[in-house]
């Protein structure tokens, strides 16, 4: 996928949403500014996270017991809100992930089926 | 709800009220880190200050959303005009101190004495008896032919109704006690005692703490020796021993069987009553109208109402 594809650019369905925050959570306890950043690194520029959605998601997850939230301080001495992943949280991203899969293999067969 | 429990509720939702305020003062804060993040990040790639803002807000899609989502926002709002419009309703009240008292002073006293009243009244009217399906009880007395009204029942009339009766599951009577004297097992005591029949308190549908209640054959003559004790009765005397039953009790010189305990509460006819003895009818009795000693109790048969009764 070419850094220059606006067209992937654009709103995620709401579930793989949230896996991409298990996921970016899963490695280390991070605020929302960074999960932002990283989730577009990886995606090398291909996912800018619509910022609008990304805090409601955070609230969602936390609801349902798979993230938790403490305040903490950045390396620049800044007060930021620091999320991390419960048990339940990393037996969701797992859920999510082999769901996500199943899904998007599906979805190349019927691409494929011509 | 009465006004101190409105006076409580108020407060536990100010509280969370506050709560509120504190969670949006956070959420504010995280919005804030993540939208300077973003500004330091535009002026990185080279942006001028305000339009790295700009872009950064923009990004965001509104942070008045963000705060709206996250709180309930009907229910703080609600709250707030409430506050404001007594804080408005104190201010116009302290105004007039004299009135305000005299109105503050009659409301305490009218309120006061209700619950009294009402205090008063369930303790001694409103509480349902201990009884099973009390509704379905009705006393009965005869009329007397001249006087018109009620009286207490003679042994003759009660047992033709037994005979007799159509209208009722079952009938029972008692007298109103005598004191007896109880000797052996301590210091002789004059205990408060009724004469009820086996029907009555099967009638009524306690069933005994301890032991069991009259059976059918303790309401004949020559069976009738057992006794059963009221709770209070058994804790005094006997300590509360379940071996008490079985033993024998001597009553005014004659021995009889302590069958059982009746329950805590169970105060017929009066709370001092400390043990029955089974109503029994020698034959003698059979005929006997004349004096009037008798309460009746009945359980109406289901389907039968009152009206039909009489």
């Amino acid at each position: 996928m070419s850094p220059a594809d606006t067209r992937t650019k654009g709103d995620l369905i709401q579930g793989t949403l949230d896996m991409l925050i298990l996921k970016t959570l899963a490695l280390e306890p991070m605020h929302g500014w960074g999960i932002c950043e990283r989730i577009e690194q990886w995606s090398e520029e291909v996912l800018q996270l619509n910022q609008g959605s990304l805090y409601p998601a955070l609230h969602r997850l936390t609801r349902q017991g798979w993230i938790t939230s403490a305040w903490g301080t950045t390396e620049n001495n800044r007060r930021a809100r620091y999320y991390r992943l419960t048990s339940a949280g990393r037996r969701a991203l797992e859920d999510e992930h082999r769901h996500w899969l199943r899904l998007s293999q599906a979805v190349d067969r019927v691409m494929a089926a011509t | 709800m009465s006004w101190l429990q409105r006076f409580g509720d108020f407060g536990r939702r100010l509280q969370s009220l506050w709560r509120r305020e504190r969670l949006d003062r956070e959420l504010d804060e995280e919005l804030r880190f993540h939208v300077d993040m973003a500004t330091e990040r535009n002026l990185g790639r080279g942006m001028s200050p305000e339009a790295a803002r700009r872009a950064a807000l923009r990004s965001f899609g509104g942070v008045e959303r963000h705060r709206d989502l996250a709180r309930d926002a009907r229910g703080v709002h609600f709250l707030e005009t409430l506050l404001f419009d007594l804080r408005l309703g104190a201010r116009s009240l302290r105004r007039t101190p004299a009135v305000t008292g005299a109105a503050l002073l009659t409301i305490a006293v009218a309120v006061g004495a209700t619950t009294l009243i009402w205090a008063l009244v369930d303790a001694v009217l409103l509480r349902p008896l201990p009884y099973r399906e009390p509704e379905r009880l009705v006393q009965l007395w005869e009329l007397h032919p001249e006087r018109r009204d009620q009286v207490v029942v003679s042994r003759g009339n009660y047992l033709d109704w037994v005979e007799r009766n159509e209208v009722f599951e079952d009938l029972g009577a008692y007298m109103y006690g005598f004191a007896m004297g109880l000797t052996g097992d301590g210091p002789p005591l004059q205990v408060t005692t009724t004469v009820a029949t086996p029907s009555l308190i099967r009638l009524l549908g306690v069933e005994a703490a301890v032991g069991r209640t009259f059976t059918e054959a303790e309401g004949v003559p020559g069976g009738d020796d057992a006794v059963l004790l009221s709770e209070g009765f058994w804790r005094r005397r006997f300590g509360g021993d379940p071996a008490v039953l079985g033993r024998v009790l001597a009553l005014d010189g004659s021995p009889y069987r302590v069958v059982g305990v009746m329950p805590p509460g169970f105060d017929l006819p009066t709370p001092e009553t400390e043990v029955w003895l089974p109503m029994a009818f020698p034959p003698a009795y059979r005929e006997q109208r004349e004096a009037h000693t008798l309460h009746v109790v009945g359980r109406l048969a289901s389907g039968v109402t009152l009206p039909e009764a009489d």
